[in-house]
């Protein structure tokens, strides 16, 4: 029997389908089964972001309206042959299921697949309900941000509520620069204010763009360091012991001006 | 076309059925009950207007007729209207404007070629959009389909007929969706998400991403949906 | 570091430290469920009740929402005015 875990955040554009798309790979390139399930009915770009738009027949609403089989609407990735994707409508809204459907399909998806992974819809309505229905755990990625913090407190209040399992932090979109300078929240003023385990740290990127733009996540780029985070984040999701990435960046301008003038780094 | 008796259009409404007013009852009741029934299926269902052409009909020849159309196939008959003897003429013209000609009624032979009907789709009414389509937009229409616009990806297109694309088509398409292999989809320019016609799916291949410099059109051949240029496209 | 600030004018707390600030006291009211509207009711009427038994300085007077080691309070910072005491002189 696998597992359902939820990445959620409250406040939109912060990463979450980056994440679902990206742990989703990493954890098959591990060897698991893993299946996605865009749940952002209306808006969906878990498609676009795994490169799969173009395979689309049917979708999560078929599937809960039974117009479908779930194994007819189960798009198998171009690249690793244990990932799946199950895309959500496009030309409907977010009321097209509800809670009880969703559970009974996590339910259904857990027994042929090791991960079931839920990329859930910005927001606290309807699509939020849905998509934690029929979670076992949950994620939340926030960036280092006042609005990204807030929004994610209020989301661990709600999953509280809904008595899930203690949610797991990921931080997006860290820049080690300004988080040198004062300028960012820190990795320890986060975990500090929002009182949860911290999962990983994904950095600012710009490959996280180009990958996106290529349809291809980032952890099939070795280069990329954000994908290097996700990769690391996956196997601690395996229950690996991996140690946080090096994020301390060498070499900018200030650096190289306070070495030459002898300064020592506060 | 020869006059032989009956006409079926497609309209805005639904069909117009047109049963000629010279010709005598007991033939074109005949004509009519041949017409429809070599297209059965494809009419049932549907909602029709019925035109008595002038012809003045016993109230027994209406049931008959009634019988026939409803009845026996299926077809919810809205109207009827008797263009010789009413004074609703205007009415009549009006709707002329929105039946589209199919290419065998043209009595000039093909004029517009490239968006040439099929003979199976000779009654289907035709959807103009005069808008570009959005993602999470979706256009399902009993018939063809022209957009003058684009179709950008996410949106959908469905169509019982031919889908006409007077712009650039990048997202769903499915012509022919209630399984007429005949339908064809065509753009000014064609990259489309993908593109479905009858009961086959078909997806650009993953490496190319050319953009096409010239109009196209996707049709079936062979059991595959082939995509060519429709300067020279022929059915 | 802080010559560095300081060389290029920054401001001597960092906006990261303001963000946090302002993070928590938002989260307090967040998380205690109370607006900014019902602590401005919840002030008119304590300054109602308690004017009954001493002279308060309205304008003084505070209602907040904090976090203290393991609980939210709520704070009220009511200053009473001293009364001089005048001895009437018959
Ligand atoms: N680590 C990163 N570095 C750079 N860009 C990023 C990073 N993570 C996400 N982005 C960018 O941020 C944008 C939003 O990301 P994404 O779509 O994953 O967010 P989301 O939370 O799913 O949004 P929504 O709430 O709309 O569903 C995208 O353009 C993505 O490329
Ligand atoms: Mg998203």
């Amino acid at each position: 029997m696998g597992e359902v875990i939820v990445v959620t955040s409250g406040k939109g554009g912060v990463g979450k389908t980056t994440t679902t798309a990206n742990l989703g790979t990493a954890l098959a390139t591990l060897g698991y089964k893993v299946v996605l399930v865009d749940t952002d009915i209306g808006l969906r770009n878990l498609d676009v972001v795994m490169g799969l738009e173009n395979r689309i027949v049917y979708d999560i609403v078929d599937v809960v309206e039974g117009v479908c089989k779930i194994k007819q609407a189960l798009i198998k990735d171009k690249r690793y042959g244990s990932l799946y994707l199950l895309p959500a409508a496009q030309t409907k809204d977010k009321t097209a299921i509800n809670s009880e459907q969703m559970k009974q399909l996590c339910g259904e998806l857990k027994k042929d697949f090791d991960y079931v992974l839920i990329d859930c819809p910005a927001g606290i309505e309807q699509g939020f309900k849905n998509a934690i229905a029929g979670a076992d755990k949950a994620i939340i990625v926030a960036t280092p941000e006042v609005s990204s913090v807030r929004d994610a407190d209020r989301i661990i209040g709600l999953l509280e509520a809904a008595e899930m399992d203690s949610p797991k932090l990921v931080i997006n979109r860290l820049r080690p620069d300004m988080v040198k300078r004062g300028d960012m929240m820190d990795i320890d003023d986060m975990i500090e204010i929002l009182a949860i385990d911290l999962l990983g740290v994904v950095p600012e990127d710009e490959t996280i763009v180009i990958s996106t733009n290529r349809g291809e996540p980032a952890v099939t780029d070795k280069n990329s360091k954000a994908g290097e985070a996700y990769r690391n984040i996956a196997r601690r999701i395996t229950g690996e012991n991996v140690p946080l990435m090096n994020l301390t960046i060498e070499n900018g301008f200030f650096q190289k001006l306070k070495k030459l003038i002898g300064l020592r780094d506060s | 076309m020869r006059n032989d008796g009956v006409t079926i259009k497609g309209t805005k409404e639904g069909l117009l059925i047109i049963l000629d007013g010279e010709l005598d009852f007991p033939v074109i009741l005949r004509k009519l009950e041949e017409k429809i029934t070599r297209v059965e299926n494809f009419f049932a269902g549907a909602q029709a207007i019925l035109d008595l052409s002038g012809r003045l009909v016993q109230p027994e020849q209406l049931e008959q007729l009634e019988h026939l159309i409803s009845s026996q196939h299926g077809i919810e008959i809205i109207r009827i209207i008797n263009q010789g003897c009413l004074d609703e003429k205007g009415e009549r013209e009006a709707m002329e404007g929105a039946i589209v000609e199919d290419g065998l009624r043209n009595g000039n032979g093909n004029r517009n070629r490239r968006v040439t009907l099929n003979e199976n789709e000779e009654q289907l009414s035709t959807l103009i959009i005069k808008r570009t389509l959005r993602s999470g937009q979706r256009v399902n229409y009993d018939g063809n389909v022209v957009i003058l616009g684009d179709v950008n990806p996410g949106a959908e297109v469905i169509a019982s007929g031919d889908i006409v694309v007077m712009g650039a088509f990048r997202g769903v398409a499915h012509a022919g969706a209630k399984g007429n292999e005949k339908a064809i989809i065509t753009a000014f320019s064609l990259q489309p998400t993908q593109l479905r016609i009858a009961n086959i799916i078909t997806r650009p291949p993953d490496e190319e991403n050319s953009e096409p410099n010239q109009p196209e059109v996707a049709k079936i051949k062979d059991g595959m949906v082939i995509i060519e240029s429709s300067l020279n496209f022929s059915n | 570091m802080d010559i560095f600030n300081k060389m290029f004018g920054k401001n001597n707390v960092s906006s990261k430290t303001v963000a946090k600030e302002r993070l928590r006291l938002v989260l307090v009211h967040d998380r205690a469920n109370v607006s900014p509207q019902l602590l401005e009711t919840l002030k008119e009427e304590l300054i109602k009740v308690i004017s009954k038994y001493t002279e308060i300085d309205n304008s003084a007077l505070e209602v907040s929402i904090n976090n203290s080691e393991h609980s939210v309070v709520l704070v009220a910072n009511i200053p009473i005015r001293v009364r001089r005491s005048m001895n009437t002189v018959c």
